[in-house]
């Protein structure tokens, strides 16, 4: 059977890094790109534009952002003649894919980390570390 | 860093005086070279080396600091240098 690996995706370029090492080093494998939304990850003055936020809204443009974005993924790599599934789960990010890669049949994580701006290299970096801590599959770190 | 804090915080993971002073020198020593805080976004206090460490899933002091070492390499990469290969 083939293996499974798990990609966690956004639009960042560390993950996009993550897609292109999982699919030149498993290019037999089925890829899942996983697409964790945060749903405390509200956009930039949300609350402060002094509009009533909704948070159905909130939810539904990020909704809307995530399969926008695991389908291009989807054309991308099935143009590539790989195998590709998606996912979107919601919840904080590196307790979400630990929780996926535990709960499906995944056999690797390929995560992208080390982000080049300040904000998404703490970020990116600290989920990976922990998914590294926890995660009940061999992880690869693209760094 | 307060090292008081933290020798008493590493004592509970069982290890002898010897390997929580190692550990204890080697978290001064990253807390020293920024590199932590400039990678995670968190001031490395003896209260967050403790938590840090009780997420290991076993070991004493030197064994918990090394597998976090190991996770924070992995994930960001140069943290080799902080590894304990030996003490005493």
């Amino acid at each position: 059977m083939a293996l499974n690996v798990l990609v966690p995706v956004d639009d960042s370029e560390p993950a996009s890094d993550a897609l292109e090492f999982a699919t030149d080093h498993h290019s037999d494998a089925t890829i899942t790109a996983l697409h964790v939304v945060d749903p405390t990850d509200f956009p930039v003055g949300g609350f402060e534009s002094g509009v009533m936020t909704d948070i159905d809204q909130i939810r539904e443009n990020q909704e809307g952002h995530a399969e926008a974005l695991l389908e291009d993924v989807r054309e991308r790599l099935t143009d590539r003649g790989i195998d590709v599934e998606t996912a979107i789960e919601f919840g904080k990010p590196s307790n979400a894919i630990v929780e996926y890669a535990d709960e499906h049949d995944v056999d690797l994580v390929t995560i992208g980390s080390h982000g080049r701006t300040g904000a998404s290299r703490v970020l990116l970096g600290s989920v990976a570390e922990t998914v590294v801590r926890r995660s009940p599959v061999p992880v690869t770190v693209v760094r | 860093m307060d090292d008081k804090a933290l020798l008493a915080g590493l004592e509970t993971f069982g290890g002898d005086a010897e390997a929580c002073r190692a550990v204890a020198r080697h978290a001064r020593d990253l807390a020293d070279s920024g590199r932590y805080v400039a990678d995670a976004g968190v001031e490395l206090t003896a209260e967050h080396v403790v938590v840090q460490l009780a997420d290991a899933p076993d070991g004493g002091p030197v064994e918990r600091w090394n597998w976090w070492i190991g996770s924070l390499d992995l994930a960001f990469g140069g943290y080799a240098e902080f590894r304990i290969r030996r003490f005493g």
